[in-house]
């Protein structure tokens, strides 16, 4: 007869937002706490007799708690600085001009879809477009409050068709196929361009699906200026780029639900979403509309630098904010220059920062970057590029030189020559394209 | 100092809302507007996740559930009482990926209800397995190259690319399948690492060879578990073993079994971090 059912203790692993956010014990919170209160007193030239008082009420409020609310000036500054962090964005010049929507007392799933339909109209309200973050409700000790499981507010719908082949957005077909499980009705006729509802699931984990007001999205058609078959393509796009899935970190409070846009290079348009095979594959159908021959070798080229004209124009004409990579390029050196000169090592990731198109024509193409991890900052998983993020991480990265050979810092593998790449591989070189690219 | 925007709602106004989709006039169409289920996974192999749980998952989340997921030891009967206390439905999945759903008489929980859903492995802690399991088989028939693909890409977009080892079936006992993999899946995922179960054939007729293994090796197999018939194909067995371990692919040779079949219970613990060695200890079922 059976006695013992269990024999070890039930592990609760659930939830998928629970299995993203950074675990952090209480002394690396405090240190993440107080490093950041003291970093908000000090940037914004506040008395170190108010910053001692803050610390003291931040200490006690964690011993008693878990956790701590930040005041909305902190709540700002600590958006900003988590965007100055962030070693993946290219746009980073503007940091201090983020628009910080506070939003902690909203938590009911209508209403986050309410303001989440607001961002999106408010975005490019004043003429161009605005970088924007909505904050919702921090996880409070224990408790996770609701997120937005959409990976931006506006995407478009990809179905699966039988044959294998997609209508739409193919990195759409698992929200797509949600969505319609959920009870969302796709456009009686279905198009490459529908606008999929926004998915947000409450603090229990229940799924609820919203769709935006008439007006909330501004799409634009793309047209070439001159080519005028590249309008019959049918492509489009929306103005405001805005990630819902990351989690905002400041001072050891994790933000799972802080949407927040900047407003697109054309290159992740033309040379990502419309040109990955992965994506909308419009090469070919792009190259057809040119009139470009595609039996050279060189023929996605200058397709690719065709659609990206065409975006840009396009997103011009509609008095969309937009960039090119160059000039998105050029102000990140400029970015780079003024966090130095502010006595700041900037963070950043090589293979992020570098855009797609005409890559080393750019001149971050030839810039040593060094990822520092610092805090605050986003983070789409603890798995992955949450795992390093911490006070000590930044610290320890500061301490590598950013011209020695460590694996720390990223460039150009080629730029250094092959002994780098070599000690990085811990083997010997051998691969043919890395000998032709030299 | 520059001050936040601060955006809270006046005193007194109310908050815009929108409607959620399903709900009209306040009222849920569907006829359970909030049901609270369980995945209760018997702990077994630790570091590879359950595909049947995961599919479990993705088909209750996909229908509005609040789904709590829990690993457990012991007898799942047993403890079904202590675990599925507050659910509303059970899915007990135990050693050999086999659901069982309480009450018996629940609305079967299967693709059917979410036609192709991706199985949903965001409950796994990934700080303790990088390795993912991926079925080469659906209903005892190879499923198609297109919807594996759609996975792979999921699971790297979703995952941020974890190894994948396929299971259920020999992936070349469809030889376009096996050739369709080798030569789209780093396109759809690039840097991805797999690993399969082949079977071998004394006659060649297995679609194995130095050059395919070359080609399964440039799109990212790791290791392959290579099942033999008989002493003739133990022979051609080792050949292949060779090319392999030039080509950079661990290799396991394995002797006939009544049927080729690799689940989640007999893959051996061994998998750990995500290194493409713990590829090397993944075994068959004999």
């Amino acid at each position: 007869m059976h006695t013992a059912t269990i024999t070890t203790p039930t592990i609760d692993i659930s939830n998928p937002l629970r299995q993203r956010l950074r675990m952090l014990a209480p002394a690396a919170k405090l240190a993440e706490a107080e490093s950041f209160i003291r970093q908000f007193h000090e940037e914004n030239g506040l008395d170190q007799a108010t910053c001692e008082a803050r610390l003291r009420e931040v200490r006690r409020q964690l011993a008693r708690t878990n956790h701590y609310d930040h005041t909305p000036d902190e709540l700002a500054f600590g958006a900003r600085v988590a965007w100055r962090n962030h070693a993946r964005c290219i746009g980073r010049l503007f940091w201090k001009s983020l628009v910080v929507v506070d939003r902690r007392e909203v938590t009911d799933p209508a209403e986050i879809a309410a303001c989440c339909a607001e961002h999106l109209v408010s975005a490019r309200k004043s003429g161009g477009i605005r970088s924007t973050i909505t904050v919702f409700a921090p996880v409070r000790g224990d408790e996770l409050p609701a997120h937005i499981e959409s990976r931006q507010l506006v995407q478009y719908a990809g179905y699966l068709e039988d044959d294998g082949s997609v209508l739409g957005d193919p990195a759409s077909i698992e929200a797509t196929r949600t969505a319609i499980a959920l009870g969302w009705t796709p456009p009686r006729a279905r198009s490459r361009f529908d606008l999929l509802p926004l998915q947000i699931c409450d603090a229990r984990g229940r799924r609820h699906l919203f769709e935006y007001p008439e007006g909330t999205v501004q799409e634009v058609a793309i047209t070439h200026p001159a080519a005028p078959a590249i309008a019959g393509l049918g492509l489009r796009w929306y103005t405001v780029p805005a990630v819902s899935s990351m989690v905002m970190t400041i001072g050891g409070i994790e933000y799972p639900c802080a949407p927040f846009n900047g407003f697109y290079m054309a290159s992740e348009i033309a040379s990502r979403n419309f040109a990955d095979e992965s994506r909308y594959d419009q090469l070919h159908a792009a190259a057809g509309a040119l009139g470009i021959d595609t039996a050279g070798a060189l023929w996605k080229d200058r397709v690719l630098t065709e659609l990206n004209e065409a975006v840009l124009h396009s997103f011009r004409s509609a008095g969309a904010t937009i960039l090119d990579h160059h000039t998105a390029s050029a102000q990140f050196m400029e970015f780079f220059q003024k966090e130095r000169g502010a006595g700041r090592e900037p963070s950043a990731e090589w293979s992020w920062i570098v855009p797609p198109q005409a890559s080393a024509a750019c001149p971050v193409y030839h810039l040593p970057m060094q990822d520092r991890h610092a805090v605050p900052n986003y983070y789409g998983s603890a798995a992955t590029d949450g795992a390093r993020l911490g006070v000590a991480s930044a610290g320890a990265a500061a301490e590598v030189d950013a011209e020695s050979d460590e694996p720390g810092v990223s460039r150009c593998p080629f730029a250094r020559g092959l002994g780098f790449l070599a000690r990085a591989m811990k083997k010997p070189l051998g691969h043919p394209m890395s000998l032709n690219s030299l | 100092m520059q001050q936040s925007v601060s955006a809270t709602a006046r005193p007194g106004t109310a908050r815009p809302q929108l409607t959620p989709i399903g709900v009209a006039n306040g009222v849920a169409r569907g006829a359970v507007a909030h049901r609270k289920s369980l995945v209760a996974v018997i702990q077994t192999q630790p570091n590879l996740p359950s595909l049947a749980a995961a599919r479990v998952a993705a088909v209750l989340r996909a229908r509005g559930d609040e789904v709590r997921f829990v690993e457990f030891e012991g007898d799942g009967l047993l403890a079904l009482p202590r675990l599925g206390l507050d659910a509303d439905l059970v899915a007990l999945v135990d050693a050999d990926d086999e659901v069982r759903m309480f009450p018996a008489n629940a609305a079967a929980v299967s693709d059917s209800a979410a036609p192709g859903l991706v199985p949903d492995f965001s409950d796994y802690p990934f700080a303790r397995t990088r390795v993912l399991p991926i079925a080469a088989a659906a209903g005892g028939a190879t499923r198609s190259l297109g919807a594996m693909l759609h996975e792979v890409r999921e699971y790297a977009r979703r995952y941020a690319m974890p190894d994948l080892v396929f299971i259920d079936r020999a992936l070349n006992a469809d030889h376009a399948l096996f050739a369709g993999l080798i030569d789209a899946i780093q396109r759809h995922a690039p840097g991805v690492q797999w690993m399969a179960a082949v079977h071998v054939n004394h006659d060649e007729s297995d679609a194995l060879s130095r050059k395919t293994i070359r080609a399964a090796a440039a799109s990212g197999v790791r290791s392959l578990v290579l099942r033999t018939e008989d002493e003739r194909s133990a022979d051609r067995a080792r050949e292949l073993a060779t090319h392999a371990g030039d080509a950079g692919i661990l290799t396991r040779i394995v002797a006939a079994a009544p049927l080729i079949e690799i689940s989640r219970a007999n893959v051996i613990a061994a998998i750990r971090g995500g290194s493409s060695h713990a590829f090397a200890d993944i075994a068959l079922k004999d």
